[in-house]
């Protein structure tokens, strides 16, 4: 992905597309905010469902329920995340939002 | 009592069902109602075949045995769905673009379309997923079980063999039915996925409701479960990182891996923006799965007699209390997880099988192009509905050998770990793109390899396949070697030993291998296409179209397409290319597209193959290119040679022609030279004869006239003889068999002697010779004779033709390197230009005849004694009169 061919010219909308541009659009800004909300979602339910590892290596033992009432939490917390996300990402784009940018890392 | 002639009717009535609403769909999709077949909603749930039997059931006896812990095989692919936009946005693009019919068919297409990687791929799905398979079958003979254990009116004992064989003959007969319909270019199964969809509300309607009554109707609502909770034997749960950790990795691996999660994630997708409902719905419906598992375990644990089988509390618990519409329900749920799964994955599979095995060998073994003959769409589906019957007889021979049982039921964790392998390969090639093949197949090799030794194998029959002594002191005795402690680390729980173990050195030996070779060009060209999925909306430029005919293209397109959608498909390209037939163009970009089309029917590689062969196997790739740049270079080092060869013949040719030239204006100038030698010998030949015979017939001549008559007669012969010699002289010279006096001279001598011979006779016109003796003291080597016989020659000439009243021939003498050059001008009018090139001529006469009183031969003699002294004489036009130029060689 950060391998662009070279020796085209940016005005080829193929390849770079407005997004060569300095500034964006108040649109492409949110955006492009949210594409990058998107790529940090999953690494926050990374950590929220490896917390209780470290939660537990800090006592004698943990309580099921609320191990459970905890994961479960953490679960309807990255749903309600999602929901909000793809809201904001299947919104119709724009011509010049343009969705060429393929969520890079 | 549910009796078991009301299962059994049940069951029937249920299936029925499904054929229906399967039937229904796909009736509605051949008419175009696509718009809730596509919909993100039957997306979403036709994810959920995730959740197999073995979840449905399994996750309760597990929640039992592990607590929490169950949990985990839900999070990772919550995980891989909450992070839609980075990972599986991308896998479905590709998907999309790239007509992808199976993971096989990803990595394969993505190496360079290698069938080496897509049959890997599909012995490790096949490997894999037989014994999950079996599981599916093993928790329907089991829940089956369940009903007849209460042997009540008109139950009889069931066996549990031939349960499990009809089970596996109905999903069978459903996936052929719907699986192998049609050989749609999209590879997607309307019907099959409706099917599911409507499969997955049934899974988690019935786990909900068995919750809520666990909940609501034994328990007193939320609270008082935990409390029981912590009061029961699950309280002892303790988080054992190692597994958590591992779990949640392996279950978003296996999420992604796993054939049949592929088939409805990526293959039947229609659409990417389905992604952006099933991120959030999909997790929604993980945790709605999971949500009551725990309680379930609870209450199951507390209520039920100590011994039952936590695995089937989901049917036990409201059996056991009374509820059996309930009980019908739940098990309605487990059916419906383990025949979605089954189908799906027979679909999956039989479509790897069929494309990179069967499909492969079948066209290796027909003739090339698009001569074979036969309906190859018959062949495809026939292999595929082999397959899929294969791939469910195998499941069913594994339930049959492994005997059932508590062995089967760790299936699950094994199959997924062996699925997984396939992840770093498939990560890899997505997002780096100097991956190569060489490594993708080193790596999995390596996992499965892996997989096998530290967990497969350990599985099944425990001293069976590997002996205790290797289980216990390592392959030949080597304690690294342990299957279930590699390198020591045997403190691991046997699962996560195996992912660590497969994984790590799986992605170790992939980017290794990698990072030591060189893709091929079209692996290079794939992986662009792959990795740059977004920025790439248009394929690779993959076929020439030189060889190509578009009706060959059709003839092959109808075997596998058909021939309805064959020809729309070509009539919709012709029509794009604005031509007015029904066959277009086979431009690179059609057949690129064709290819793919095809490829949906009968994978990547053999679509590849099979327009290879049509197209001439013209994949322009970098290394063709190279070869044909070698071969254009050895055609231009063959032309220049034809050239070199060509402009010798060329030159051979003007020779030819100039000596033909020549020949044929010698052959002229003979024909002259003859008809003048006639011309010349008859005129002093009349005059003799004439006055000859005047001086025999008449008697009455005065002396005088006698004496005038015979001295006319002598002084023709001597004309003739002069001729002659003249003649002689000449055809000696010209052939060069002259014998030359060469002996040192001086060329004063010599023009003295010439002056003198040439004024010599005459006294009538006197012409003055003006010569430089310095000059003349010239000392050369020649033949003194014959070299004044060239200069009486041009003496004499200027004498006689020279038209001045004073008439002056100047000789004039200079030296030039080893030539002396010697000038005669004289002060006439000279020659007129036309007829310069003449005058070497023989019998060339430029005047009138009577002046000259030669044959004409004078100056034709010159040349060759010239040419014969190795020197020239020609004529030096605008001198002011007649000049010739002598040129003598100092020594010859």
């Amino acid at each position: 992905m950060d391998e662009k061919p070279d020796g085209k010219l940016p005005e080829d909308p193929l390849v770079r597309g407005p997004g060569s541009r300095l500034f964006l659009e108040w649109e492409s800004y949110r955006r492009k905010r949210a594409m990058d909300a998107g790529n940090l979602v999953p690494v926050l339910g990374v950590i929220l469902f490896f917390l209780p590892i470290l939660i537990a290596s800090g006592r004698e033992s943990l309580p099921v329920s609320g191990a459970m009432i905890y994961v479960f939490a953490a679960w309807c917390v990255l749903i309600a995340l999602s929901v909000w996300l793809s809201r904001l990402l299947s919104q119709p784009e724009t011509s010049d939002t343009d969705g060429r940018d393929d969520g890079q890392l | 009592m549910v009796s078991f002639n009301i299962l059994i009717a049940v069951c029937f009535a249920y299936v029925a069902f499904l054929f229906g609403i399967a039937f229904y769909a796909d009736r509605q999709a051949a008419r175009g109602r696509l718009k809730f077949l596509r919909s993100p909603l039957v997306y979403t749930l036709s994810l959920s075949i995730y959740c197999t039997a073995w979840t449905f059931y399994g996750a309760v006896g597990n929640a039992a045995r592990t607590g929490l812990e169950f949990v985990t095989i839900y999070l990772g692919p919550s995980l891989v769905m909450v992070g839609w936009w980075w990972l599986l946005r991308r896998l479905v693009r590709i998907g999309r673009a790239q007509r992808i019919t199976s993971i096989a068919d990803l990595i394969s297409s993505r190496f360079g379309k290698s069938n080496l990687l897509g049959v890997l791929v599909t012995l490790l799905a096949v490997v894999g997923t037989t014994p999950y398979i079996a599981l599916q079958l093993q928790s329907v003979t089991l829940s089956f079980s369940v009903f007849s254990r209460d042997m009540s009116a008109g139950f009889m004992q069931v066996d549990l063999a031939s349960t499990a064989f009809w089970v596996a003959v109905g999903l069978m007969l459903f996936t052929v039915l719907f699986g192998t319909r049609n050989l749609d270019a999209n590879e997607r199964h309307h019907g099959v996925v409706t099917a599911i969809a409507f499969e997955a509300i049934v899974k988690l309607v019935a786990l909900l409701s068995v919750g809520a009554f666990v909940v609501w109707g034994l328990a007193d609502g939320p609270a008082d479960i935990l409390t029981r909770m912590d009061a029961s034997p699950i309280a002892d749960w303790q988080i054992r990182p190692g597994r958590w950790a591992g779990l949640i990795f392996l279950s978003a691996a296996a999420f992604l891996c796993l054939p049949r999660m592929f088939q409805v994630m990526v293959v039947e997708s229609a659409d990417e923006r389905n992604l952006a409902m099933a991120g959030w719905a999909f997790p929604l419906y993980l945790m709605l799965m999971s949500l009551f598992v725990l309680p379930i375990a609870v209450m199951g644990l507390e209520l039920l007699p100590k011994g039952s089988n936590p695995d089937l509390f989901v049917l036990t618990l409201p059996l056991s209390q009374g509820w059996d519409g309930l009980a019908l329900l739940s098990f309605l749920g487990g059916f419906s997880s383990a025949t979605s799964m089954v189908i799906v994955a027979a679909i999956a599979l039989s479509t790897m099988v069929s494309n990179h095995i069967v499909m492969p060998v079948w066209v290796s073994l027909r003739a090339p192009g698009a001569t074979v003959s036969g309906d190859l769409r018959q062949v495809v589906l026939t292999a595929r509905r082999v397959s899929i019957m294969v791939v469910v007889g195998l499941g069913y021979l594994y339930y049959r050998i492994s005997g059932g049982g508590a062995a089967l039921a760790s299936i699950g964790l094994i199959s997924f770990v062996g699925v997984s392998q396939v992840l770093p390969v498939m990560l890899g090639g997505l997002f780096w793109r100097r991956a190569t093949k060489v490594a993708a197949a080193a790596g999995l090799i390596t996992g499965f390899a892996i997989w096998l030794y530290t967990l497969f194998l350990p599985s099944i029959g425990g001293a069976g396949v590997l002996s205790k002594s290797v289980m216990q002191d390592g392959l030949f005795g080597l304690s690294v070697l342990r299957p279930q402690a590699l390198f020591g680390t045997g403190g691991l729980d046997p699962v996560v030993h195996a992912i660590f173990w497969s994984m790590f050195l799986n992605s170790l030996v992939f980017f290794a291998v990698s990072l030591f070779t060189f893709p091929k060009p079209l692996e290079r060209l794939q992986g662009v296409q792959f990795v740059n999925v977004f920025e790439h909306s248009q394929g690779p430029r993959g076929w020439t179209t030189a060889g190509a005919g578009a009706e060959d293209l059709l003839v092959m397109s109808q075997r596998i397409l058909g021939a309805q959608q064959a020809q729309r498909l070509f009539e919709a390209e012709a029509r794009a290319q604005g031509k007015l037939d029904h066959l277009p163009d086979s431009s690179p970009a059609f057949l690129e597209r064709l290819e793919r089309e095809l490829a949906g029917s009968v994978g990547s590689a053999t679509a590849h193959a099979m327009i290879g062969q049509i197209a001439e196997g013209a994949s322009v790739s970098v290394q063709d290119l190279m070869a044909v740049a070698d071969e254009a270079a050895q055609i231009m080092e063959y032309s220049s040679q034809l050239e070199a060869k060509s402009a010798e013949l060329g030159h051979t040719a003007k020779q030819l022609s100039e000596a033909n030239e020549k020949l044929t204006r010698l052959s002229v100038q003979k024909d002259a030279f003859l008809s003048q030698i006639s011309h010349e010998l008859r005129t002093p030949m009349t005059s003799i004869r004439a006055f000859s015979e005047i001086l025999r017939d008449m008697d009455a001549l005065t002396p005088a006239d006698q004496t005038r008559y015979a001295s006319i007669i002598h002084d023709e012969t001597l004309r003739l003889t002069r001729l002659l010699d003249d003649l002689l002289d000449l055809s000696v010279l010209e052939n060069g068999q002259v014998a030359l006096n060469m002996e040192p001279v001086n060329l004063h001598d010599v023009l003295n002697r010439a002056v003198s011979a040439a004024l010599a006779p005459q006294d009538d016109v006197p012409i003055r010779i003006l010569r430089n003796i310095v000059q003349e003291d010239v000392d050369l080597i020649s033949d003194g004779d014959r070299l004044s016989q060239v200069f009486i020659n041009l003496i004499s000439n200027a004498r006689k033709y020279c038209t001045a009243s004073d008439p002056v021939l100047e000789v004039a003498i200079q030296k030039q390197g080893n030539d002396v050059w010697i000038d005669f001008t004289d002060n006439g009018d000279g020659i007129p230009s036309h007829q310069q090139p003449l005058v070497f001529e023989k019998f060339a006469r430029l005047t009138d005849h009577a002046r000259a009183g030669g044959a004409g031969l004078g100056l034709a003699i010159c040349r060759e004694i010239m040419n014969n002294l190795g020197g020239s004489v020609a004529y030096l036009p605008e001198q002011g009169g007649a000049a010739f130029r002598v040129v003598v060689p100092l020594k010859s």
